[in-house]
């Protein structure tokens, strides 16, 4: 499996690269696998988006990157998880810090939670730039660079200002500012827009481009939107119930997705051109827990095109044209004889939009 | 409750002529004091949270109010609940006259009017099982006498938002977050209401499971006739639950119109960013992102003029003199700004992919600095 990825990845050179990631927890006398042969590359200057529901391990999968599973007595940590030469999943708790917040930063969704409350944000910005930098007027300079390179406007009077004096939008902002103050290669990017409105989320997205444009910066970007993937990453990985169920770069998976699950997570975006349509394209049911997933393809239940093959064998990572689709049907799907999710079809109203 | 009984929409009969909820002129204003003690020769800043917003909702309808954090959405969903005491204005809603009700009778009437809101673990208890949750409500509108009654009528509600018997001896941390929404949909619904206030009730909600609570919310007003005012940040999910859309920027309507008309032809300049910062799931639209510059200001110190114009491509000086008033410009379709685009760019061409299929449209785009 490992091989054809390696075949399959980006041209860039690879920055980060996982290979067969397992995390486990354990409860009850039994380890219950939570994120199960997960392996991707993430290349220099590129735009990775892990996309997912909710329980599908992309958030799991981030947090074992940068070593925060560790501490947890009940987590095993499995894999390969090369950066830069050295493997996170064994180096020393010393050599992991120095990589936290220096070579690889990461923001996350709630930005109120992640800045603490009663402390100005400059002085946040300036502990993170303090790691690298002891000169104090060097410090200032930086910080009032960060802050104005993120965009927050009057970075002289903002800095003095704490989390509950600015909006949401500012508050990812400074996130993203104490993040790049390390200089990191890679931003892990935790659903960094979820909480945020649309037109602020979009702004905050264009911001990730532009670093990733101005440093040639790697970026890792979780998100359950595939309006926000399709939107912003280079390459996309879809997860299900742990595993990795597709992959490609981002034109082609959106132009020929072969995972039933993809394709029901695209259509599933309410959108604001083409048709209005009567019914959302929802996927029926939800994910399973990690305890009791299905037999064979962890698809299957919620799958409208499942078949007896799919209730039974849990369907390997393979080629399928542009991309790595793990799916029994994959083929059938890509030459049209099937079509998932086909009974919801789009009915365009009367003035509407043709 | 069952499908199949469509027909509900239809049966409120005579009634049905005269809109279900009539805001007129309402205005909600919060005076801010810095200290304890009222500065002298200072008057207190006044945030302008609601100002001057009129719109009705017909029975059985949607109406959908779009607008960013801060445009004083939420709080005229919480001046509708009677959660807030507005300044003035006047409310009508189902024919009376709703803000003047006190007391017991406004006890009464509020099960006509029920919320949900966008956090479902914060609006349940989180000690009390799904089904006692639901009775309490019953409970709480003397509704239902016995206890079994209401056992009986939350296993229906339950029901009949695609919920299993079996959850109400659940706890809300024990669900999902869509079931979670679920529960609360079921509980506003056991009532009997004639209207939900939904305050960005799929925003936190991942996006799959955001279609499936539309889809319940459509089907239940088609069965049950319930009419919405569907309060969100962004236009997308609104889009397909709403028969009129009405934007808001700082405490004013600046748009207004039948859905389909308010995405095939946005007028207002706002309108059309909030159009174009909703990510498309194809990544050959190409959208220009974060169109929209800054943020919504500060609502004690509001622009003079048109409150919009700060972040505005078309401004010009007049903007900044008079403040546009909520004008019609077409059928049902009313703007709030004195250079509404009233051509007939679609938001399907402001999206439209650089592939050509549209080349006028996306100059239109470029043209704009």
């Amino acid at each position: 499996m490992t091989t054809i990825l390696q075949e399959h990845l980006s041209d860039a050179e690879p920055l980060l690269a996982v290979r067969d990631l397992d995390v486990q927890y354990r409860i009850a006398e039994r380890d219950v696998d939570l994120v199960k042969g997960v392996s991707f590359d993430v290349g220099v200057g590129e735009i990775v988006c892990l996309v997912g529901e909710s329980g599908s391990g992309k958030s799991l999968t981030a947090n074992a990157l940068l070593g925060l599973l560790r501490r947890n007595k009940r987590m095993t940590v499995r894999g390969r998880l090369e950066f830069e030469g050295s493997d996170l999943n064994t180096i020393s708790n010393g050599s992991l810090r120095k990589v936290q917040g220096r070579e690889i930063g990461m923001i996350f969704q709630n930005p109120a939670s992640a800045l603490d409350p009663v402390i100005p944000i400059g002085k946040q910005i300036a502990e993170a730039v303090a790691r690298r930098r002891t000169e104090r007027a060097d410090i200032r300079r930086r910080v009032i660079e960060l802050v104005d390179w993120v965009g927050i406007s009057d970075p002289e009077q903002r800095v003095k200002q704490f989390p509950h004096e600015i909006s949401g939008g500012m508050c990812q902002r400074a996130a993203i500012a104490i993040a790049l103050a390390g200089d990191p290669k890679l931003l892990i990017a935790d659903e960094p827009t979820t909480a945020l409105d649309v037109t602020i989320q979009a702004q905050i997205l264009a911001l990730l481009k532009q670093i990733r444009d101005d440093r040639r910066m790697s970026v890792l970007l979780i998100t359950h939107d595939m309006g926000v993937a399709a939107q912003t990453a280079d390459r996309i990985i879809v997860m299900y119930a742990g595993s990795i169920v597709e992959a490609g770069p981002t034109k082609e998976f959106f132009a020929h997705a072969g995972h039933p699950y993809s394709i029901g997570l695209i259509n599933a975006v309410p959108r604001v051109d083409g048709a209005r349509a009567r019914r959302f394209s929802a996927i029926p049911g939800s994910m399973p827990e990690a305890r009791n997933r299905p037999e064979g393809c962890a698809f299957h239940p919620r799958c409208s095109i499942a078949s007896d093959r799919c209730r039974e064998e849990t369907p390997e990572l393979r080629q399928t044209g542009t991309q790595l689709t793990a799916c029994h049907r994959a083929d059938e799907m890509l030459s049209g004889l099937v079509k998932p999710w086909s009974t919801q079809a789009v009915v365009p109203l009367p003035g509407g939009v043709t | 409750m069952t499908a199949g009984a469509v027909s509900g929409a239809s049966e409120v009969g005579p009634e049905s002529a005269s809109p279900l909820l009539e805001v007129r002129h309402l205005v909600k204003h919060y005076r801010l004091r810095r200290g304890r003690l009222p500065a002298k020769g200072h008057p207190a800043t006044v945030i302008r949270a609601v100002d001057d917003v009129t719109f009705s909702i017909d029975r059985g309808k949607t109406l959908g109010l779009v607008g960013e954090s801060g445009c004083g959405k939420s709080t005229l969903g919480r001046v509708l609940l009677r959660l807030e005491k507005p300044n003035s204005g006047e409310v009508a809603f189902d024919g009376d006259e709703w803000l003047k009700k006190r007391g017991n009778e406004l006890r009464h009437s509020r099960r006509n009017l029920q919320a949900i809101y966008q956090d479902p673990l914060a609006s349940l208890d989180p000690r009390n099982r799904v089904a006692g949750t639901i009775s309490e409500a019953l409970e709480a509108h003397g509704l239902l006498a016995g206890r079994k009654e209401r056992r009986e009528r939350s296993v229906e509600v339950l029901e009949s938002v695609g919920l299993t018997a079996e959850i109400g001896d659940r706890y809300p941390h024990e669900l999902s977050g869509g079931q979670r929404q679920r529960v609360t949909i079921a509980r506003a619904i056991s009532v009997g209401p004639k209207c939900l206030v939904c305050d960005e009730a799929v925003s936190a909600l991942d996006v799959s499971v955001q279609a499936q609570v539309l889809n319940l919310l459509r089907q239940l007003q088609e069965t049950l006739g319930i009419s919405y005012l569907f309060i969100s940040h962004g236009l997308a999910a609104v889009r397909h639950l709403a028969d009129e859309i009405a934007v808001m920027y700082l405490g004013r309507i600046v748009e207004s119109a039948p859905a389909e008309q308010l995405f095939s032809q946005p007028a207002h300049p706002y309108t059309k960013a909030l159009l174009a910062s909703v990510p498309v799931p194809d990544p050959t639209v190409e959208q220009v992102q974060g169109s929209l510059r800054g943020e919504v200001p500060s609502a004690t110190e509001l622009p003079s003029g048109c409150r919009y114009r700060l972040r505005c491509p078309r401004a010009e000086s007049i903007c900044a003199e008079v403040e546009p008033d909520l004008v019609s410009s077409g059928i049902q379709h009313a703007v709030a700004c004195h250079f509404p685009d009233l051509g007939h760019r679609t938001s399907v061409d402001l999206l439209r992919s650089r592939s050509g299929e549209s080349s006028a449209a996306r100059n239109g785009i470029e043209e704009r600095p």
